[in-house]
Parts: structure tokens; C-alpha cells; sequence
């Protein structure tokens, strides 16, 4: 084409006029400058930031291209509809228009020259990008990213984004008002329609996975292929429109006519294509309610299991072929079954089912495969099933809600697909969730456990290399998984490996990437033959801990494309990132810190400058070594995301991690046999949990057990009823193990905790891969605490804690200096309750391990002292505790009780020399008196009782406060009533936070806003018996509240008194590092209404609202 | 080259008949259009550029009827709209440079040397660097013409082309027009600037209330206010009733009173001498005492 033509005279100059364009200019400026820093710091060595997404290949351009859309969308959408205004304002437009073109030359030479303009700064940030790709440490590089990531980031958005603001000018011939209408569309989409209905609304591509794998490429290319490129023809489509909308006579007398063809056709196209695909989406939805709802008629337990798999499978570019042999064992009590069902992939097409060489009819629907026989003898039934096809996750995860299946993969913030399977001529990765071999379909196929045995061959393309559960070898074009332990899983994966392996103590441990992949040995070099002692050390204090040995003869750690992603169900804390022998690990250990080796050298590198501290380099490695196995493999550490939460375990659990081997370790190889729903084995998973894992919430985020309480306490409904319940507020997983961990608790009160550790050690060690019996555990605690009594149909009652004082006396027992510990408490509830007190007095085990030392601990804290006691309903009782080591706090937890949060933490920093006396003891018992939580002179009105009200805003608000008070009141109406305190983003209204160091008497909780100007109040309203002084004090929380963890806030809270003689305004420093009672001062009040309000001025980030006492004087 | 206009009207959607029944005959040269404001001038200039469609009649270049090819009579056009401002981003020469590649001028160098050479004949060679926007009233005025007779169009329109230019930048646009007028072009000049067109125009139209009143040469029309324009004194006392009585084209102050010209069909109620009238006074006359002839019903 000539560039002499029109169009590209008209681009030439609408270059140089963007150009010049100041707009463009500075946004352009503000742009790469923000990229530019943002990459130096975030990537490379002089920032040392080493932000993680770089790892990713390709993932630098992906990130900044990511950025610059949204920037560019904002500056064409200026730039578009700002050339139409100009030439339309300024009369220049007539010389151009009375040329010798066509409109659509004139329109698509405006867009082209945008797009030159644009494409400029493409390629500059792109030139940036791949400068910092060559010289960042371990940043993925891919060069297809460069050419894939213009295209599909950039090109279809602008496109869309200037059809868009051309046509909407053209229509309200107004700049200003195209700017807002396309602005706000902008900001609607990425606000909040988000990823909404399968992503059809994202033309930025912000929500659109579109990482690239080493592996597999694009993910969700079906996504990618509709999306984007439909938005690119809609974007041509309305240029068309614009074309025929362009105030200019055209060439023709029925050139404007002839525009509106191509106009609805590429309307057309464009619809269809995100129709389509939505279309798609749609009825793969359907699939899943059908199947989920064909899987809520299966029985609980099918009564027959499968306990041998033969499996020969032949990997053919994209599709499998295979043969299965199953040996299906009936339970004694069925007589006989007509017909066996199995769940089985609906992608490979059974040829024929067989026993001992006679043809059955079979019947494939959805996942199901049913096979019809007759099967009425004790003898093992051999099922032989031969298939062909390539196997798909369309039905993966059919039980977990929309919401969840539909939620974005990122690795924070980038977004990958969500795939659960892949079979390409170059990889393969099948896992359970998929049905790659047959599984009986029963309710509990997906809650518990069940073992067996396999043999598994693959016949596969020549370079590939597979890894399945068992002993490898190899038989002619064969690979041979022998299987040597009891299974409960299998999983197949193949690509071009590469790997290492290291055997010790006779489990081969060993890692597999992809050949570029290995990023991270490097870190390792001059670890040599200290590595066994790790590894070793390692597995030691996982199973010292764990108390159960690791059951496999190897453990190998597979790298898995990007894409791949697995959901926990919240009936166990496992997910197909593993299995038995193997943990899935993302492509260069993206989205887990650790694996962010450079990062982590870095920083161990600027700590021990800080420190003074020297160490050699083996030291370092080994720290590294331990850190990366140790928070991800073994002690999962608390993280922050950005931009997303926690790994949704499906149930609360914090600081826990998808690749936790925990699993392989219980879950895998322990399972207790339940006829209904899997409550005691989630009992039983929680409590082996809680020996190598510590929960522990930040900000005050509620944990499973205050959710259930606090739902509970409301719930009119049975346990029973609950579990059959569809749209319940809270995972069920949750209710029952607080209500499950409570039955444990009262079982280790009644044996003692020692002695309950001892008899699940021995039982665990008994049943290795074989189902428990139920009744072994419920006959030792001697109580049917198991499904029976969390199936009752009674609403649950709750006991009701009060604690009193809290005190520590140094006192000397035999001449050893001893600390005794005293905890006032009241059951005043309905029933019996458990407590537990912990005491604490070692130092916090996190942080960088000693090197050759067990893994780091996952940011929790070590008891050095815990006790169950029972406080009986209506019992008033003391605690004693004697130790000998002063402790630094004391946490009682409240198990299932009115009390939240159940976690109660007592500072125990002062202790008093113990007065003459003192009668110490170690245990519980009754007090003389009654505990009392306020004394009875003093009236406190707490920010949970009825005199307390928030007034948020009395003056004139501004818009600002008017969308954050909607957000407040949005995210309100998503959940419970208390919300956790983000520093970063306190809430603009009053707001409830559940703290333990609050003033409470069950529920200890704070009310708090964002400090503002002091229109907001909150009033403490009390009602006096009698007249007379009173001391008036306000519950001030500690400098800590809303602030940042090393930050100290300087301010203080105003509160006014309204007495008898006026009102006065008190001024209260926020400067303690507890919770305390701090005097207002001496007042006379009249009996009745008493008042103190608090005003949310104050030059701290939020202002709290807990508690004020009137003591009478 | 001819240009022929046949019952042209033009009726805006909000009712207003800007042109009614034009029709008019239009040869190389250079074509003046006069008449006042809102006379319907512009209106034509837009049709005739096709910036803008007739309600009804037909215009046709060459013989060839401009709505069915707009595509060739724009290639041979040059326009120059009333008030017209310029991209501000583009320099002087880029301007320039724009308009003579969308005139169709394709080799680089042609192009070149047509634009220097044109910025030579407005005078803008030296201010060629500058923005065209931060140009002067009458260098923007010479830049516009400058793009609109590049690639040597075969009509050039140009609107109101020396409204708000001083008399010397006035001279030099007419000067350049009447150097263009030259050549086998039509330039048609719309203007309510009675000079504009004495000095240059060899044909003219006289559009009012969108109707054309008049077609022929300045000659033609001058004759038309031959014995009507007259030189008298008046004194002080009797000026008002003479502004009142007749249109007054000059009035110079004297000892005794005003030396006054004025337009009437007779010397009724004064004394005067009957002097040669130019296009000015004819304009004037016209206005006064022929144009209403055409509103009757």
C-alpha cells in the first residue's frame, strides 16, 4: 500500500500532532517514569526488591504492558475524542474534509496515527522491559511474549477504547462529556464489573488471565481468542459506525450507506464471538449443577471399593488412550450390586468394559461411568476398561460454589488460567480431581480417604519424561510405576524433565522442571554434603513433631505450568498440589515466597550487614535451604498478598500453605472410617494439625472458631440441618470443627493431654493405610463425642466465660525461684466449657532458623506450658499453674462458648513477689466468692451493650465520604459484623473489630472509625443509681491499634464529659502498649442518663471506641 | 472551467432558508460573491466545497454534477473557510507540507519545492518553522490561502478571506489572488468587502437573503447606480435630515458644513453634482433601492 494514500497522510500528521500533544506528553512521561522506577526497584539488583511476578516467563512485559493499558485506555480515550473537538472547535477540519478522501480514510488514517503514537510506547516500554529482563535476576524470558503480549494486551484494548470514544463523540458531539461517559465505563468496568460473568466484560484485559507458561503458553486460550480479539472487532465495528456517523459528506452519494455493512458485520462478529464463548461458559455451568446434582443423590458410601488399579495408558500427542484393570472388593454386609458406579472422565470414551474377557454394558453420562453386572459373590471383581480420548476438566471442582470456580488465579497481581488438567503433545498432567482413572462414585469418594494399591505403565512421546506414584522402571517403549506403598491418589505427569535427586535415609528425594527452569540450584552450590543433614533434619522434626512417620520410600517436588490450579474442599485440608510422593509446584515456584531465592538472598545478605553478622557462604545456603523448605514445605509462614487472600482452604485456617506436606504425611496415609459425613476425621485432621501448626490472626481477623461462635450464637438451627444447608454464611467446615475440636478437648481434659497424644500415636501407628475404625477413638475417650453426638438434632448450647483477675507471684519452692499463676474464671453459661490456658515464655521461633536446626516455625508461638480444664456450669474456680520460668503472656482459649474472640490473651510482663501465704497449687478449683468482671461500684458501658451509639457524620459530607461510607456499608453486608483492621485501609464509618485486649464481657471487641474532623461521635450513655463524685475513666487502646507494625503513631482521643457542672473535654494520649483504663478525671454526676462521647478528631490514623467506667467514689 | 449553479436551495433543519432558487454561471477567473451578512454567502461557499448538501437544484463542474462526484471535483478544490484557524501543533511549513500531500502531491521533492515555493509567494518562507498558530492575523490569513492553492487547484474558494486584515496585508492577499486568477482557474471570493471585489473580480454575483440579485461584471453593476450618486454640502443643521432622507457613503466636514456623497435616484431636496459612481456606491445603491424589489411577493 502506498503511503502516499490518505490514511497514511492523515496518521503522519495525527502523529505528529499527538506528539506535541502536552497531554500525551506528560501522561506518556508519568507512565514510563512510574514503569521505569517501578522496574528498577521491583527487578533488579539495585532496587533488591525482587518483585516475584518477574520469575514468570515473560511476565516483565506482561506486568508493565499489563500497567501501561489502563494508562493508555485513559490517554486515548482523551487523545480520540479530543481530535475530533479540536478540529471541530477550531474550523480547521473544513480544509481537510474538502480533500479529496474517503471518510474511512480519514477516520482510519486519525486511527492510525494514534495507533503509530501508541505503538511508539509500546515498543519503549517494551525496549525497557526487555533491558531489565536481561539484566534481573532469574527473571523469566520468553521471546514470544513480546510479540503475543502487544497483541493481546494492548492491541485489542486501544482498539476498543478508540471505536469507543469516536463513536460516543460522534454521537454527543461533546469532548467533555465523551471523556466522562468512556471514563466511566472504564472505571465501571475495572471497579466493578471486574471479571465478572467469565471475564466478557473486560476489554483492559485487566482481568483476563493471560500469563504465559513454559509449558502449555496461554492459558484459558478459548478466554483469550473470544475476549480480546471480539473486542478488537467491536473496536473496528464502531469506527465503521463512525465512519457513518462522521459529520463530513462522503465520496460517494452512498458512501456513508456503505460504511454501516462492514459496521454491523464486525458488530456482528465481534458479539458472536464473545457469545460464543459465554455461550460456552454457560453451558458448561449447566454440566456442573447436573453433575452436582446427580452426585447429591449417590449414597454416602457406595459399598464397594476399588483396591487395586492396573493401569496401562498410552500418551498420543493430545489425546490418552488406555487400559484400567480395577479390582473392586464388595463391602460383607451387600448382598449383591446390579450395578457399579464409577466416576470417570467424560473426555475418554470407553471402548469396552470386561471381566474376565466378557463384554458388559457400561453407560458414560457426564463423569459417570455405570457398568452394568451382576455382582453377588465374596470373590474380588476384576473390571477391565479400555478408553480412548482426550480428558478434560469441565466438571473439576463441581461441588464448590460459582463464585469460588469463577475467582481469579493470581500470582499476585498477575492472572493465569485455572486448569486442573492438561494433555498436549509436549506435556501432560493428570490429577485425581479429573477422574483419569475410575474412582467408586459415592458421596464421601470426595471427603475420605481410601487406599489402595497400583501399577501404572505409560507408553509415552520419545523425550518425555513421566512420574507417576511408585518405583520407576522402564520395559522397552514403557515406563513402569511400580506401586510399593498404599495409595490414596495418582497422579501423571509428563514433559522434558530435568532434575536432581538425593536419597536419604532411605526416601529418595527428588525435584523435576523444566529444562531452563532450574533457577535455583545455583542458590544451592556450595551446600554439598550438608544437604542430607538438612534434608534429614528436617524430615526429623516434621515427624518428631507430627508424630508420624513419613509413610513413601521417595518425595519428588514437580514443576507444573502456571496454570494449573487446585481448590481445597473444606472437608479436608488437602488439594492436588499433592499427593502421595509429590508436591506440584507452579513454574519457577511462582506465587510462593520462598522460591523468590533472589529476594530472600538479599535480604538475608542485608541482615546480616545490619546484624554484623559474618557468614559463609554454606551457612547462608543452608539458612535459604531451610527457609524455602521449611515455610512452604513444612511450617507454612504467614504471607501478605496484595492483591488477594489466603489460599481458601475452604474453612479458616491462616498461614497455611497449598504445598504443606502435611498431607502426605496424614491425610494420605491415615483416614477413619465414618457411614456418613467425615466429622471425625476432620477432627482428627485438626488436631494432628495443631502439632505443627499455630494459628495466628493478624488484625484481628476472625478465626473459624469466633465465625462459628458468632454464628451459632444466632443459629436456631440443628448441627444436623446445617450440613444439608446450601447458601450457609460460613464454611461448615468451620462449625464442625468447633464443635469437633471442643468434643477433643473435652476427651484430652478427662485422659490428660500426654495420655491422648500417646494413644493417637499408637493408633496412627497401627493403622497405616487402613481405614480406622470409628469406634477405636471414640471407646478410648469413652464418649460417642463422634458423628453420633454432632449429628443430634439439638440446637447447640453454649457455656459462657467470665474471666476475673490475672495474676503472676514469684515465689521460691525449694529454694528454686518458681512463678505461680493465678486466672479467675466463671462458667455462666448454659453448659460445661473447656478451657485451654497456654503459657508462653520462650522466644518466638520464627524468622531465620539456626542453621542445621528443625525447619522455622510458621510465625506462631511455642506453649511451654498447656492444660484443658473443665469449668462447670455455674462454677466460679481459680486456676493454678506453677512454672519455672517467668512467662511472658498467657492465652486461654474458649473452645466453643458464648466468648469471642476465643482466643484471650493475658500480658503477664509484672509479676508480684508473692505475698505471705500464698497457697499455690497447680490445677483448678472452686473460688469462695463469685468472679467479677467489673467491680460493684463501677458502672462501664461497653461498646457492645445498648448505651452505646455512633453518630458517623453530623456535618456536610463529601462525595469522598459518601462512596467510602457505600463501601463500608457494602463489605458490611458481605459478612459478619466484625471486620478487621487494615492500616492501609481503616474503615470511614464505625466499625466493629473483635480484639481480645477490649473491654468486653463475652464478646471483647472495639468500635473504631478513621480519625476525621471531629463530626463524628461516639457516646457512651450510662444510667446512675445515685448521685454523688465519680472517677471516669475511657478503655484507650494500645499505640498499636491501626498502626503499621513499626510505626509509632503520636496523638490522642478527645473525649467530653457531661457532668453536672457542664461538660468538659478531656484529652487522652494513645501511648500505652496495652489496653488500659485511663482516668478522665473527677466528676459530680445527678442520678440518672450519664454521658462521655468520644470524637473521631484526633491525629491518629483511627479513633477507637471500647469502654468508659463510672467508679463510684 | 465552468461552474454552473441551477435553482440551488438550502434549508436548515431548523427551518431557515439560507439559499432560495440560486442559480448562476461561473468561468475561469476570478468570481466575486458579494452581499452582507447572513446573506447566505457562506452557506453557498459550503455547498459548493461539499461540506455541505443542497436541499434541492443541482451544481455542476465541467459538466459534471458535483454530488455524484465529489471525489473528483474535491481533488481539483482548494477552499479557504471564513475565520479559519489552524492545528496548533503543526508548524507552518508541516501545515502547508499536509495540505499538499492531500492535494495529491506524492514525490517527496515536488512537494517540497511546491511548499517553499509557496511560502515564498505568501511571504512565509522566513516564519516557515513557526507555529501556525502563534502566526500573525495576516500571515494565518496567507498560510490559509497558501493551502488552499496548493497543487494548483482548478477552483479555489475562499470565504471572507481579508475580514479583519489592515490594508496592506488586504492588498497583498488580493494581489495574490488576482496572480492565481491568472491561470485557467476559477476563484470564487465571498466577501461583504465591497473592495475585495473592484479590484480583482471580472464577474460577480450580489447574493441577498439567500437570492441571487445580481450576476454580471463589477462594470455591469457599477452602471446599474450611474445618475444616482451625488456630491453636495450640507450644512450642520441639515445632516441628520439628509442621513435620515438618503444613504450617505462619505461625509467630510468643512466651514460651513459637510461635504457629503450620497446615493438617490434624483437631486430632490438638495443641490448637487452628479458623480462616477464606483462598486461601492453601486453596492450601496443596490442595497437601498433595487434588493427589495426582489422580496416582493
Amino acid at each position: 500500500m502506498s503511503s502516499n494514500k490518505p490514511i497514511f497522510i492523515v496518521a503522519k500528521f495525527e502523529v505528529k500532532t499527538l506528539l506535541r500533544s502536552w497531554f500525551f506528553r506528560i501522561f506518556s512521561a508519568i507512565v514510563i517514569a512510574f514503569l521505569l522506577f517501578f522496574n528498577i526497584v521491583a527487578s533488579t539488583e539495585i532496587g533488591r526488591f525482587n518483585f516475584a511476578d518477574r520469575m514468570m516467563p515473560g511476565g516483565l512485559v506482561y506486568m508493565n504492558l499489563w500497567i501501561l493499558n489502563i494508562v493508555q485506555s485513559i490517554i486515548a480515550v482523551f487523545l480520540s475524542s479530543d481530535f475530533l473537538s479540536r478540529d471541530k472547535k477550531l474550523d480547521t477540519t473544513e480544509v481537510i474534509y474538502v480533500r479529496s478522501m474517503s471518510n474511512f480514510e480519514y477516520v482510519f488514517g486519525k486511527t492510525l496515527g494514534i495507533f503509530y503514537v501508541f505503538g511508539g510506547l509500546n515498543l519503549l516500554v517494551l525496549l525497557f522491559t526487555f533491558i531489565i529482563n536481561i539484566i534481573s535476576t532469574d527473571a523469566g524470558f520468553s521471546a514470544i511474549t513480546y510479540l503475543i503480549y502487544p497483541l493481546i494486551v494492548s492491541l485489542p484494548t486501544l482498539m476498543f477504547v478508540l471505536g469507543l470514544s469516536f463513536f460516543v463523540m460522534q454521537l454527543v458531539k461533546n469532548q467533555a462529556i465523551t471523556f466522562i461517559l468512556v471514563l466511566g465505563y472504564i472505571a465501571t468496568n475495572l471497579f466493578y464489573l471486574k471479571g465478572n460473568h467469565y471475564g466478557s466484560w473486560d476489554f483492559i484485559g485487566f482481568f483476563s488471565p493471560m500469563a504465559y507458561s513454559d509449558y502449555v503458553g496461554l492459558g484459558n486460550l478459548f478466554q483469550i481468542a473470544s475476549v480480546r480479539i471480539g473486542y478488537f472487532i467491536l473496536g473496528i465495528s464502531l469506527m465503521f459506525f463512525t465512519v457513518f456517523k462522521l459529520s463530513r459528506l462522503s465520496q460517494t452519494k452512498r458512501g456513508k450507506s456503505v460504511a454501516l455493512i462492514p459496521s454491523f458485520l464486525f458488530l456482528f462478529l465481534g458479539l458472536s464471538l464473545i457469545g460464543n464463548y459465554l455461550q460456552h461458559q454457560f453451558r458448561l455451568e449447566k454440566q456442573i449443577e447436573s453433575f452436582a446434582q446427580l452426585e447429591k443423590q449417590l449414597p454416602i458410601d457406595a459399598g464397594y471399593k476399588i483396591v487395586h488399579y492396573n493401569i496401562e495408558l498410552q500418551h498420543r500427542q493430545k489425546t490418552i488412550a488406555g487400559a484400567t484393570e480395577i479390582c473392586v472388593v464388595k463391602d460383607e454386609s451387600l448382598e449383591s450390586i446390579k450395578e457399579l458406579k464409577f466416576y470417570f472422565n467424560n473426555g475418554l470414551i470407553v471402548s469396552s468394559v470386561k471381566t474376565n474377557g466378557e463384554s458388559l454394558e457400561y453407560n458414560q453420562n457426564l463423569n459417570f461411568l455405570t457398568v452394568f453386572y451382576n455382582y453377588n459373590n465374596k470373590d474380588t471383581l476384576k473390571l477391565n476398561i479400555e478408553y480412548t480420548g482426550k480428558p478434560n476438566d469441565d466438571l473439576a471442582y463441581f461441588d464448590l460454589d460459582k463464585e469460588k470456580r469463577e475467582g481469579l488465579h493470581r500470582y499476585d497481581p498477575l492472572l493465569a488460567g485455572k486448569s486442573s488438567l492438561f494433555v498436549s503433545n509436549q506435556y501432560l498432567l493428570l490429577t485425581s480431581e479429573n477422574f483419569w482413572y475410575p474412582v467408586v462414585a459415592d458421596r464421601n469418594a470426595h471427603r475420605i480417604t481410601r487406599f489402595f494399591t497400583s501399577d501404572i505403565k505409560i507408553k509415552g512421546i520419545t523425550g518425555i519424561k513421566y512420574l507417576s506414584q511408585g518405583e520407576e522402571s522402564y520395559d522397552g517403549d514403557w515406563t513402569v510405576f511400580k506401586g510399593d506403598a498404599k495409595y490414596s491418589k495418582l497422579s501423571l505427569i509428563g514433559s522434558e524433565f530435568t532434575g536432581k535427586s538425593i536419597e536419604v535415609d532411605s526416601v529418595k528425594y527428588s525435584y523435576l522442571v523444566k529444562q531452563d527452569n532450574d533457577f535455583f540450584t545455583k542458590y544451592f552450590e556450595n551446600l554439598g554434603d550438608t544437604l542430607p543433614n538438612l534434608i534429614s533434619e528436617i524430615k526429623g522434626d516434621f515427624e518428631r513433631k507430627l508424630g508420624v512417620p513419613y509413610p513413601y520410600k521417595r518425595l519428588t517436588f514437580v514443576e507444573v505450568p502456571l496454570h494449573f490450579y487446585s481448590y481445597y474442599r473444606s472437608w479436608a485440608l488437602i488439594n492436588e498440589n499433592t499427593s502421595p510422593e509429590m508436591v506440584l509446584i507452579p513454574e519457577k515456584g511462582l506465587g510462593i515466597n520462598e522460591f523468590n531465592l533472589a529476594h530472600s538472598k538479599n535480604r538475608q545478605e542485608r541482615d546480616n550487614k545490619r546484624e554484623g553478622t559474618e557468614m559463609l557462604p554454606k551457612e547462608m545456603e543452608a539458612n535459604l535451604f531451610m527457609n524455602l523448605i521449611g515455610n512452604t514445605f513444612a511450617i507454612p509462614k504467614e504471607r501478605r498478598f496484595f492483591f488477594r487472600n489466603e489460599a481458601d482452604a475452604g474453612r479458616s485456617v491462616s498461614n497455611w500453605s497449598a504445598y504443606s506436606i502435611f498431607p502426605l504425611f496424614y491425610n494420605y496415609s491415615y483416614s477413619i472410617k465414618e457411614k456418613e459425613l467425615p466429622f471425625i476425621n476432620m477432627c482428627m485432621e485438626s488436631y494432628m494439625q495443631s502439632r505443627i501448626h499455630s494459628s495466628f490472626n493478624r488484625f484481628g481477623s476472625l478465626s473459624g472458631n469466633d465465625k462459628s461462635i458468632l454464628f451459632l450464637k444466632s443459629n436456631t438451627e440443628s448441627l444436623a440441618h446445617l450440613v444439608d444447608e446450601e447458601d450457609l454464611k460460613i464454611s461448615i467446615a468451620d462449625i464442625i470443627l468447633t464443635v469437633g475440636n471442643g468434643k477433643f478437648a473435652s476427651a484430652q481434659q478427662k485422659v490428660g493431654i500426654e495420655n491422648f497424644e500417646n494413644f493417637v500415636d499408637s493408633l496412627l501407628g497401627k493403622f497405616k493405610g487402613e481405614a480406622i475404625n470409628a469406634s477405636e477413638l471414640t471407646d478410648y475417650i469413652g464418649d460417642d463425642s463422634g458423628e453420633n453426638e454432632l449429628n443430634k438434632s439439638s440446637v447447640i448450647k453454649l457455656p459462657a466465660f467470665i474471666f476475673g483477675e490475672s495474676k503472676i507471684y514469684k515465689f521460691k519452692d525449694n529454694k528454686k525461684e518458681s512463678y505461680f499463676i493465678s486466672l479467675e474464671v466463671a462458667n455462666v453459661g448454659e453448659v460445661d466449657g473447656m478451657i485451654k490456658a497456654s503459657l508462653f515464655g520462650g522466644g518466638r521461633r520464627s524468622g531465620p532458623p539456626r542453621p542445621g536446626g528443625g525447619p522455622p516455625g510458621g510465625g506462631g508461638m511455642n506453649a511451654s506450658y498447656e492444660d484443658i480444664y473443665l469449668v462447670k456450669k455455674g462454677q466460679h474456680a481459680q486456676i493454678g499453674i506453677i512454672l519455672s520460668q517467668a512467662p511472658r503472656m498467657m492465652s486461654v482459649h474458649t473452645y466453643l462458648s458464648e466468648n469471642v474472640p476465643s482466643d484471650n490473651r493475658f500480658f503477664l510482663a509484672d509479676f508480684e513477689e508473692a505475698p505471705k501465704g500464698l497457697k499455690t497449687f497447680t490445677g483448678i478449683k472452686d473460688l469462695k466468692g463469685d468472679v467479677k468482671y467489673i467491680r460493684d461500684n463501677e458502672i462501664v458501658v461497653d461498646n457492645e451493650d445498648p448505651g452505646f451509639s455512633v453518630v458517623n457524620n453530623k456535618g456536610r459530607k463529601t462525595l469522598k465520604e459518601i462512596l467510602l461510607s457505600r463501601m463500608d456499608v457494602e463489605k458490611a453486608e458481605e459478612g459478619f459484623e466484625y471486620k478487621t483492621l487494615f492500616p492501609w485501609h481503616p474503615a470511614s464509618r464505625w466499625t466493629k473489630v473483635l480484639e481480645s485486649q477490649s473491654f468486653g464481657k463475652y464478646i471483647k471487641s472495639y468500635t473504631y472509625k478513621k480519625s476525621g474532623d471531629g463530626n463524628a461521635r461516639a457516646q457512651f450513655k450510662a444510667h446512675l443509681q445515685e448521685s454523688g463524685r465519680y472517677n471516669v475513666y475511657a478503655r484507650v487502646p494500645s499505640q498499636r491499634t491501626g498502626s503499621f507494625r513499626r510505626e509509632r503513631q503520636e496523638g490522642s482521643y478527645e473525649y467530653t464529659v457531661f457532668h453536672d457542672d457542664g461538660e468538659e473535654i478531656v484529652s487522652v494520649a494513645v501511648e500505652k502498649d496495652n489496653s488500659t483504663w485511663e482516668l478522665l478525671g473527677e466528676f459530680y454526676f445527678s442520678d440518672g442518663e450519664a454521658v462521655v462521647e468520644l470524637s473521631d478528631k484526633s491525629a491518629r490514623r483511627v479513633v477507637v471506641a471500647d469502654a468508659v467506667k463510672w467508679e463510684k467514689l | 472551467m465552468d461552474i454552473s449553479i441551477q435553482n440551488l436551495n438550502k434549508i436548515y433543519k431548523n427551518k431557515h432558508q439560507a439559499l432560495k432558487n440560486v442559480s448562476l454561471d461561473i468561468n475561469s477567473g476570478m468570481f466575486g460573491l458579494l452581499g452582507p451578512n447572513g446573506a447566505g454567502k457562506s452557506t453557498l461557499m459550503k455547498i459548493l466545497v461539499t461540506l455541505l448538501e443542497p436541499s434541492s437544484g443541482t451544481i455542476k463542474v465541467n459538466g459534471a454534477d458535483l454530488e455524484k462526484n465529489r471525489k473528483q471535483v474535491r481533488a481539483m478544490m482548494g477552499y479557504l473557510p471564513q475565520d479559519f484557524r489552524f492545528f496548533a501543533k503543526l508548524k507552518t511549513y508541516e501545515f502547508l507540507d499536509y495540505a499538499a500531500s492531500l492535494a495529491g502531491i506524492n514525490s517527496r521533492k515536488e512537494r517540497r519545492d511546491e511548499v517553499e515555493r509557496l511560502l515564498e509567494d505568501v511571504g512565509l518562507f522566513e516564519v516557515r518553522n513557526r507555529f501556525a498558530g502563534k502566526l500573525s492575523g495576516g500571515m494565518k490569513r496567507r498560510l490559509g490561502i497558501a493551502q488552499a492553492i496548493v497543487g494548483d487547484p482548478k477552483i479555489v474558494i475562499v470565504d471572507e478571506p481579508t475580514t479583519g486584515l489592515d490594508p496592506e496585508e488586504r492588498i497583498r492577499f488580493r494581489n495574490i489572488l488576482a496572480d492565481l486568477s491568472q491561470k485557467d482557474v476559477i476563484i470564487i471570493l465571498s466577501t461583504h468587502i465591497v473592495g475585495d471585489i473592484s479590484s480583482t473580480c471580472n464577474q460577480m454575483a450580489l447574493l441577498n437573503e439567500g437570492q441571487i440579485q445580481f450576476t454580471g461584471s463589477p462594470d455591469e453593476f457599477i452602471r446599474l447606480s450611474e445618475g444616482k450618486v451625488w456630491k453636495t454640502q450640507v450644512a450642520f443643521d441639515d445632516m441628520e435630515d439628509i442621513k435620515q432622507k438618503y444613504p450617505v457613503i462619505t461625509t467630510i466636514p468643512g466651514a460651513n458644513g459637510y461635504e457629503v456623497e450620497l446615493i438617490s435616484p434624483s437631486a430632490n431636496g438638495f443641490q448637487g453634482e452628479n458623480i462616477m459612481p464606483n462598486l461601492e456606491h453601486a453596492y450601496v445603491y443596490f442595497m437601498e433601492y433595487e434588493s427589495n424589489k426582489f422580496n416582493r411577493p
